[in-house]
């Protein structure tokens, strides 16, 4: 038998929130947009970089990137290139800013992944259990190393995990990304590790509060009381713990891939983090831009995802649909 | 018969000392044995220590019976693991959180089922059958249904293991009235088909009246009085019973003065030496005060016992003195202060109105009424009237044009979120009065008018019993002098015996102050005790409105008749 919620609104769901999705994007476009005129000093010189230009070749990068057309108009055809791929060249290294950002996105974004999935398989369990056995010495051991994990900066981390693991007993390479495929794969571990302690150590404290939120609830007691299982009892909170921990999840992802930029650093990757650290001092403004955007992009992405995910797994949620 | 569960020397001890004090108890097959108390009774800690649902920190001892079988208590959870479920299955309270949000219904009452997997949606369909539910609700989520429908899921849900006792720790406080009656009705209708026990617990003695076969009364932890249902109510031996059903107010009748308990519910692990009740007894003198009394005198038969050095005979105990005030008209006020017309208020687009055409008016100094379930809009009516919520359409009118403070003025449910915790009661006072314009140095004169002892101006609220944090916020309101004071539910989160003291209160200071009082409540025996006149609200709508007297001996509308055949216990 139906249910009155039918699974047919998945579909209008998703499609109203990609549409709302986009209207944010160009929104933020538009803010990525304005940086060119938000950063101070003529745009026309910030375009040239550190070089003295003549006035010649300043009317001619003025009639290159349209600068005496109205800010919309300029607006309008920039966000067109966009979307054609065309992000503009580096000012610095005046390549096109795609090229530039391919590898260096894949690096990045496998970085992101890895200490993403680090995070879930370890504090998520890890979570679940401490809550369990609220009190206990497994409990409190975790939740102190947990506050060590947060009030750690990563950078102090990196190095530290570099000196033990990669100069001390040399089981991870220190430097760089290989040559490629699983050996990049290999560089990355360390730096993913480096990351996933300081995420890894929130997602285990919002797992731990959210499972024990979920274990003081009248429906555990009266599931208790009617005799179910511990399992059955387990997979009840879980489902409803599930909730918060993926709307934590997303935020730790969007995080993340805006975050790495310290452990790149650290661990001499070239990735976007560190293009972006390079950029902002260049002020090489259509790089930043396109990183902006980029990133941006993700924390939407991800954030339609997380509620997409929460739309299939909260009935409460699906009966408010749209509204 | 034998009885299928017996507890004997059941304690319940926590960090601050004993909950629960020796209790012995015992159910038939197929009876109801009703344990009553006011909170701190340890009524639904006896209820938890049964179960194997103590929280941490709390554990039990003595031995517990079921079906020949002896557990020790002690054991907890993992002693209990035989019988919970299997023959001891508990109903909670609130069946918006009893039941998991995000799990559809059939499955959760499949979770105890002990029957082959093809033929579980074949008994869940029989089940809810047998709640008198339709096979779609197994389908369905509880947010989607109502709050008597999610009780209804819930028993069916508690009964899935067929237990040959169900025990219900306020099973139905949380219902409406009239949905009260319903899952009661049911509960006796399966208690019979099945010959099952039922152990009620509740604080409400008409609800036991009208179900019990035994009641127990507990007070502070101990057991106080034992006997058969009517035997018990009709002639108690312990005051405390007798004051407990004295208490409770009558819906047939308006006393001149609600009989009440003075003082407030202690804390089980907070009271001296001697009988519990000795500080709030009448009755109590030097040996009472030294020596506790144990459940000891009893008649012939053994069942009737209570704990007391000096119990109510025959006649003390049987007489409840009754005066009634004189009837009120019926027609409209001469002197309207408020005048509310054709309001309409809609929160939600797809929801039904909250408010739909209602129009009241309030007189000067009048009491009036408005009564109705969860749902009905008197709380949206309420808050309009306070300038707390707009009308969609309609007016409010008032006679005199006066400062908003001195207008109207509200007591909440819950004093305990009411007032600010960080303030001192003298602070809250001193500042309610400054803003009807009076002199804030009033404070010690309106704490004697509300009945507290003046240094309480020193106190904060965390410090006061939730009667005494209610005359806190009655003095609040009272303070900048208003035309009208609305109580919404002003009694409803209070024990019975304070609850009485609440609705004395009221009435004296409409009598002191000519307030206008405008009561809000479910409760039509309490509404009964200080309203003149009433409206009775549903769906948004005034269904029906007039002299109480005339509604309680002749209700009109259909929805007012079922209301007050609703009242349990009268």
């Amino acid at each position: 038998m139906a249910s009155r919620l039918g699974r047919g609104t998945l579909g209008r769901f998703v499609m109203v929130r990609l549409a709302a999705t986009v209207v944010l994007l160009l929104a933020l476009s538009f803010v990525v947009f304005a940086l060119l005129y938000l950063a101070p000093g003529d745009p026309a010189r910030n375009l040239l970089g550190p070089r003295n230009p003549s006035p010649e070749l300043l009317a001619a990068i003025r009639a290159e990137y349209h600068l005496d057309d109205p800010f919309v108009t300029q607006y309008v055809r920039w966000i067109g290139d966009v979307v054609r791929g065309d992000l503009g060249t580096s000012i610095r290294s005046e390549i096109a800013v795609t090229s530039l950002l391919a590898d260096r996105v894949v690096l990045t974004a496998e970085l992101a992944i890895m200490a993403f999935v680090i995070t879930l398989v370890v504090a998520v369990p890890l979570g679940v259990r401490a809550a369990w056995r609220a009190g206990s010495v497994f409990d409190r051991t975790v939740s102190l190393a947990s506050i060590v994990g947060v009030g750690a900066p990563s950078y102090a981390v990196g190095l530290l995990l570099l000196y033990l693991l990669g100069v001390r007993f040399q089981l991870f390479p220190v430097y760089g990304i290989g040559d490629g495929g699983l050996d990049q794969l290999w560089h990355l571990v360390l730096p993913a590790v480096t990351l996933a302690i300081g995420i890894g150590a929130l997602v285990f404290k919002l797992t731990r509060t959210a499972v024990l939120g979920e274990l003081e609830q009248d429906y555990v007691a009266f599931a208790r009381a009617r005799g179910l299982s511990e399992g059955a009892v387990r997979r009840l909170v879980l489902r409803n713990a599930l909730i918060p921990v993926v709307t934590s999840g997303g935020l730790v992802f969007a995080f993340l891939f805006g975050g790495t930029i310290l452990v790149e650093v650290t661990f001499a990757l070239p990735g976007i983090g560190g293009l972006l650290a390079g950029s902002v001092t260049f002020k090489d403004i259509p790089v930043v831009q396109a990183i902006t955007l980029l990133t941006a992009t993700v924390i939407a992405l991800t954030a339609l995802a997380v509620d997409i995910v929460t739309y299939t797994i909260d009935p409460r949620v699906r009966a408010r649909g749209l509204r | 018969m034998n009885p299928v569960l017996e507890v004997s020397g059941l304690w319940v001890i926590g960090p601050n000392g004993p909950i629960v004090s020796h209790a012995d108890l015992a159910v038939e097959p197929g009876r109801t044995l009703a344990i009553v108390g006011e909170s701190g009774s340890g009524k639904s800690m006896t209820a938890k220590a049964l179960t194997g649902l103590l929280p941490s920190g709390v554990h039990a001892e003595g031995t517990v019976a079921v079906d020949g079988t002896s557990l020790d208590l002690a054991g907890g959870a993992r002693a209990l693991a035989a019988v919970r479920g299997r023959r001891v299955s508990l109903l909670l309270q609130n069946p918006f959180t009893s039941l998991s949000p995000v799990h559809r219904c059939g499955p959760q009452i499949a979770a105890t089922l002990a029957v082959a997997r093809d033929e579980v949606d074949d008994e869940v369909r029989r089940r809810l059958a047998e709640v008198d539910l339709p096979e779609r609700v197994a389908s369905m989520y509880p947010f989607e249904l109502s709050g008597g429908m999610r009780q209804r899921v819930a028993l069916a849900a508690s009964l899935a293991s067929d237990p040959l006792v169900l025990i219900g720790d306020e099973p139905t406080t949380a219902l409406d009235v009239t949905t009260q009656r319903e899952v009661l009705d049911l509960v006796a209708r399966l208690q019979r088909e099945r010959g099952m026990a039922f152990v009620l617990i509740t604080h409400d003695l008409g609800v036991a009246r009208e179900r019990a076969d035994e009641v127990l009364v507990m007070y502070a932890g101990r057991l106080v009085e034992r006997g058969p249902t009517a035997e018990l109510l009709g002639t108690p031996r312990h005051p405390y019973t007798a004051g407990l059903r004295d208490s409770d107010p009558p819906l047939v009748e308006r006393l001149e003065r609600l009989p009440s308990i003075p003082g407030s519910v202690p804390r089980a692990w907070e009271h001296p030496a001697g009988c519990v009740f000795a500080p709030r007894c009448e009755r109590a003198d030097e040996r009472c005060r030294v020596d506790e009394p144990t459940l000891g005198g009893t008649d012939a038969d053994g069942i009737r016992a209570w704990a007391c050095w000096h119990p109510l005979d025959d006649r003390a105990a049987g007489v409840v003195v009754v005066t009634r005030t004189s009837p009120t008209d019926e027609g409209a006020p001469t002197r309207p202060l408020v005048t509310v017309g054709g309001a309409r208020r809609r929160f939600r687009h797809d929801a039904p109105p909250a408010l739909d055409d209602v129009s009241i008016v309030v007189g000067a100094g009048e009491a009036v009424g408005v009564v109705g379930e969860s749902g009905s809009g008197k709380t949206t009516l309420a808050r309009c009237l306070l300038g707390l919520e707009r009308l969609d359409e309609g007016t409010i009118e008032w006679a005199a044009d006066r400062p908003r403070a001195t207008r109207a003025q509200i007591v909440f449910q819950d004093p305990s979120s009411a007032l600010n915790p960080a303030m001192t009661i003298g602070a809250a006072l001193g500042e309610a009065l400054r803003a009807g314009g009076q002199d804030p140095s009033a404070v010690p004169r309106l704490l004697e008018l509300v009945g507290l002892p003046v240094p309480y101006a020193k106190r904060r609220p965390r410090a006061l019993s939730g009667g005494e944090q209610q005359r806190v916020a009655i003095a609040r309101a009272v303070a900048p002098r208003p035309d009208v004071l609305v109580c919404d539910e002003p009694v409803s989160s209070l024990d019975v015996s304070v609850q009485a003291q609440i609705l004395n209160l009221l009435n004296e200071l409409r009598r002191e102050l000519g307030l206008a009082l405008l009561l809000i409540t479910h409760d039509l025996a309490v509404a009964r005790q200080v309203v003149d006149r009433v409206y009775v609200m549903h769906r948004g709508r005034v269904v029906e409105s007039g002299a109480m007297d005339r509604l309680v001996a002749a209700p009109q509308h259909e929805y007012t008749q079922r209301l007050f055949a609703s009242v349990a216990g009268r």
